[in-house]
C-alpha cells in the first residue's frame, strides 16, 4: 500500500488536486512508477474517510467539487509512523527458482546443472539490460532512477553469487537423499507432556 | 548496427597443459568466435582458465594444442620480432594491476609502448597520446605521476595506453578488480565508450558478473572448458527487467 503513504506525502509537501497528485508521484517517484488515477482517487476517498485527509472549503461559489486536498493532523502523525517504521524485505523463502532447482536434484529430464546454467544466463541477460540504462541515465536528472537501477543490479550481483553458490555444492546437494512419502498425523499438533506415538514413527532419520 | 559481420578472432581447439611434476590441464578444447567490433566476457571462477586463454589470445604464451587466429592471420605461424610486431600493431591490453611505469607522468606511460618506435611512426605520438587522455577525462592530468592519481584514474591511464597503437583487438583482464564499485563502473563505461567509439574488438575475462554484464555476448568458461555462451543483449524484453524493478 505504497500509493496510500506516497499521497499522505505528497499532500504534507503541498495540498493539491487528485489530478495534480498522480503528476506530482511520477515526478517524486519516476515516470516508471506507473499508477492509474483511479486508484489515486479511490485512495484519497478511503483517507477522506478515515480522518487522514480533508478537503479544504473551497472558495464561496460554484466550484464546489474542485477543491485541494489537505493532510489532517491524524494524517500527519500517520505519516510519521510510516517514516519511523523499516521496511521489511521479502527474503523470498518461496523463491520459485529455488524450488525448481530442488525438485531438479531428483527429478525430471533436466539436470541441476543445466538449470543454474539457464538461471545464470537470465540473470546475466537482466544484469546487462540494467546496465545498459544506469550508462544512459543522467546522473544530473536522474538520480533517483539510478539508484534504483543500481539497487536492482546489487540484487542481481546476490542472486548470481548464489547461483555460484549453489553449483559449487552441487555434489553435495546431490548427496542428500531424495524425499520419500512420510505419512504425518493430521490435524492439532499435540500438547505438551502428552506423548504422541505417530509424531515419532518415521520422520528425519537421525 | 550493420548486418555485415566479420570474425576478428577465432580460437580453434585452443588447449594448454601445464607439466610441472603433475599435468594440469588448463585450458582443454576450447573453441571461440569475436566479430569485429565485439564486445564479449570470458566469465567463470577462479582458476578456470580465464587468464590462461587470454594470455593465449594475446600470444603471450604458446597453446600446447590448437591455434587462434587474429585479423585473418595463423598467429601459431608468428614467431619472434614478427610476433612481437604483430601483437604491437594489433593487441592492447589492460591488467587489473594497472602496470604503470610510477617515475613516468600519465603522458609518458600513454606513449610509452611506442616510444621505442617513435622515429618509424607517422603520427605525433605526443599529440595522439594527449588525444587519448583527454577521451578517457584525464586531459588536465596528464603530467601527474600514477602514485598521485586515484585507482580509477590509473587505470583509466592504462586504457589509453592499450589505445595508442590504434589495436584492433583490446584484451582486458579483471579490469576493475582494484577498484571499489563505482570506480569500476566508470572505468567499465568508459572502456566500452572507447572501445565502441573506435570500432575496437574486446575480449574481457572476468569472474565479476557486474562487470560481465557491460558485455555483448559471455563466454560461460569452467574447469578449463567453454561450457555455454549466450548473447545478452537485444532480443531481451524490457518487460521482464521492469517487472524485476517491482514496476511492471
Amino acid at each position: 500500500m505504497i500509493v496510500k503513504h506516497a499521497l499522505l506525502a505528497l499532500l504534507d509537501y503541498t495540498p493539491t488536486y487528485g489530478y495534480e497528485l498522480h503528476g506530482l508521484m511520477e515526478a517524486a517517484l519516476g515516470d516508471h512508477w506507473a499508477i492509474n488515477t483511479g486508484q489515486i482517487y479511490s485512495t484519497l476517498s478511503r483517507l477522506e474517510r478515515d480522518g487522514l485527509v480533508v478537503r479544504q472549503v473551497a472558495s464561496v461559489g460554484e466550484a464546489a467539487e474542485r477543491t485541494p486536498y489537505d493532510l489532517t493532523k491524524d494524517g500527519k502523525a500517520e505519516l510519521e509512523h510510516w517514516y519511523n517504521e523499516p521496511v521489511p524485505r521479502d527474503y523470498r523463502l518461496r523463491d520459485a527458482f529455488y524450488a525448481k532447482l530442488m525438485l531438479s536434484l531428483f527429478s525430471g529430464p533436466v539436470p541441476p546443472a543445466d538449470v543454474l546454467q539457464t538461471q545464470r544466463r537470465e540473470l546475466l541477460g537482466e544484469m546487462h539490460e540494467l546496465t545498459r540504462l544506469r550508462t544512459e541515465a543522467d546522473p544530473a536528472n536522474e538520480l533517483p532512477w539510478l539508484l534504483l537501477l543500481e539497487g536492482a543490479i546489487m540484487h542481481l550481483e546476490a542472486d548470481l553469487r548464489w547461483v555460484d553458490m549453489c553449483e559449487a555444492r552441487l555434489d553435495e546437494l546431490r548427496q542428500i537423499p531424495s524425499p520419500r512419502y512420510v505419512s504425518r498425523p493430521r490435524g492439532r499438533p499435540p500438547k505438551r507432556g502428552q506423548p504422541d506415538e505417530t509424531s515419532r514413527k518415521g520422520g528425519h532419520s537421525e | 548496427m550493420s548486418e555485415q559481420t566479420e570474425t576478428m578472432i577465432v580460437a580453434e581447439g585452443l588447449t594448454k597443459v601445464y607439466t610441472d611434476g603433475t599435468e594440469v590441464r588448463a585450458l582443454n578444447r576450447v573453441d571461440l568466435s569475436v566479430e569485429r567490433g565485439e564486445f564479449v566476457a570470458v566469465v567463470g571462477p577462479s582458476g578456470g582458465g580465464k587468464s590462461t586463454l587470454l594470455n593465449l589470445l594475446g600470444t603471450l604464451d604458446e597453446p600446447t594444442a590448437g591455434r587462434v587466429v587474429m585479423g585473418g592471420v595463423d598467429v601459431s605461424t608468428l614467431q619472434g620480432d614478427a610476433l612481437a610486431d604483430f601483437r604491437r600493431a594489433e593487441i592492447g591490453f589492460i591488467f587489473q594491476l594497472f602496470n604503470l611505469v610510477p617515475i613516468l607522468s600519465a603522458l609518458e606511460n600513454v606513449m610509452l609502448p611506442l616510444i621505442p618506435y617513435r622515429r618509424q611512426c607517422k603520427f605525433d605520438l605526443e599529440a595522439r597520446a594527449r588525444e587519448l587522455l583527454d577521451a578517457v577525462g584525464l586531459a588536465e592530468r596528464a603530467r601527474h605521476l600514477p602514485a598521485q592519481l586515484s585507482g580509477g584514474e590509473q587505470q583509466r591511464v592504462a586504457i589509453a595506453r592499450a589505445l595508442v597503437n590504434e589495436p584492433e583487438v583490446m584484451l582486458v583482464d579483471e579490469p576493475t578488480g582494484n577498484l571499489d564499485t563505482r570506480a569500476g563502473d566508470e572505468v567499465m563505461e568508459l572502456l566500452q565508450r572507447v572501445c565502441d567509439e573506435r570500432g575496437r574488438t574486446v575480449v574481457l575475462v572476468t569472474h565479476s558478473p557486474r562487470v560481465a554484464a557491460f558485455a555483448d555476448r559471455v563466454y560461460f568458461l569452467k574447469d578449463g572448458a567453454i561450457v555455454d555462451q549466450s548473447r545478452l543483449g537485444g532480443e531481451r524484453s524490457l518487460e521482464a527487467v521492469w517487472v524485476r524493478l517491482g514496476i511492471g
